[in-house]
């Protein structure tokens, strides 16, 4: 085995990232003490428990949100047709990307469960 | 949980003495923190095991949840037959088919995911982030190469000489003779050898250097 390692090297083993262990153990017996083991909800939780909604997609919105509101109140009344303009283009980007931080698949690869041969 | 004359808290923050066999067969009974104790035996395996076959931490992560939980469902086929009477043989078996199929499932996500690059969506802000980086791009390089030998002999590649499993474990996993691991092995490590040498010692720099 040491010359397959000597010929193509690989990096060291790592544990899981602190406190993933934990919430990834304690996701997994709360799913199946549930019954819920196999099912989608299950694994869309176990994934959620690595936190896809991070802190930068986080501040991301918290900053559209406080320029939608900065639009809405500093505007004058002679610039409504601008307001609108503005708040309308933001109300969209602030959806799309409510959206693509929402969608469990983003960040993640579906891994497909297989039929196992015999054990 | 109760564990023959032994009992486990449930809290399952006291390292567990109990043998894998006595967890699995709680585990069969339906103790979901006896599985839960597996998981915190194994996990790192597993975990490392994903990462081999896919080169992101990330997806190796959720990859080892999904092995779990595809082995609680099919907790009741285990046999444990290695005189270790350790489950990881099996577990590592369940993740590879697992990686097999992503592998070929992945093909087609592949163009939309490397233009996503989950790493810079969602990037890990903790302290080990560039190390981690630096072993995913080791690790592809890597993945580079062992792509071009056989499916057989990834699978013994990533079971025997990067999970450290045996010929016996390795069989148990693969659900093959012994002998067939010792032969797949044996072609892989002459295969891996050729594609080392025919790119040159440059490719394998390369791979180091990443």
């Amino acid at each position: 085995m040491n010359e397959i390692l000597d010929l193509l090297p690989i990096p060291a083993e790592r544990d899981l990232p602190a406190g993933r262990l934990e919430a990834r153990r304690d996701a997994l017996v709360a799913a199946i003490a549930t019954g819920a083991a196999g099912e989608p909800l299950a694994r869309r939780a176990l994934r959620a428990a690595r936190g896809h909604l991070s802190g930068a997609w986080l501040s991301l919105l918290g900053m559209l949100a406080l320029g939608l509101a900065l639009v809405c109140s500093g505007v004058s009344g002679q610039h409504r047709t601008a307001r609108s303009d503005a708040v309308a283009v933001l109300a969209i980007t602030s959806a799309a990307q409510i959206a693509v931080a929402a969608a469990p698949a983003i960040g993640s690869v579906q891994v497909r469960l297989p039929d196992l041969h015999r054990h | 949980m109760s564990i023959g004359n032994r009992r486990v808290r449930p809290d399952m923050n006291e390292v567990v003495t109990a043998s894998d066999r006595e967890l699995w067969a709680a585990a069969v009974d339906g103790d979901a923190a006896a599985f839960g104790a597996l998981f915190e035996r194994h996990s790192r395996a597993v975990y490392n095991f994903a990462f081999r076959s896919t080169a992101n931490w990330a997806t190796a992560e959720d990859a080892a949840s999904d092995v779990f939980l595809t082995a609680w469902r099919r907790r009741k086929e285990v046999v444990f037959t290695t005189e270790s009477g350790s489950v990881l043989p099996w577990l590592l078996g369940v993740a590879a088919n697992q990686m097999r199929n992503q592998r070929r499932s992945g093909r087609r996500a592949s163009a939309a995911l490397e233009r996503l690059n989950p790493r810079e969506v969602q990037p890990d802000h903790s302290d080990e982030t560039v190390g981690r980086i630096a072993d995913e791009a080791q690790m592809a390089g890597v993945q580079s190469v062992v792509e071009q030998l056989s499916e057989h002999e990834r699978d013994v590649l990533a079971l025997c000489a990067w999970a450290g499993l045996d010929y016996e474990e390795a069989a148990i996993a693969l659900a093959v003779p012994v002998g067939t691991v010792r032969s797949r092995l044996s072609r892989a490590r002459a295969h891996l050898r050729e594609l080392v040498e025919a790119d040159g010692h440059e490719l394998r720099r390369d791979v180091v250097a990443r």
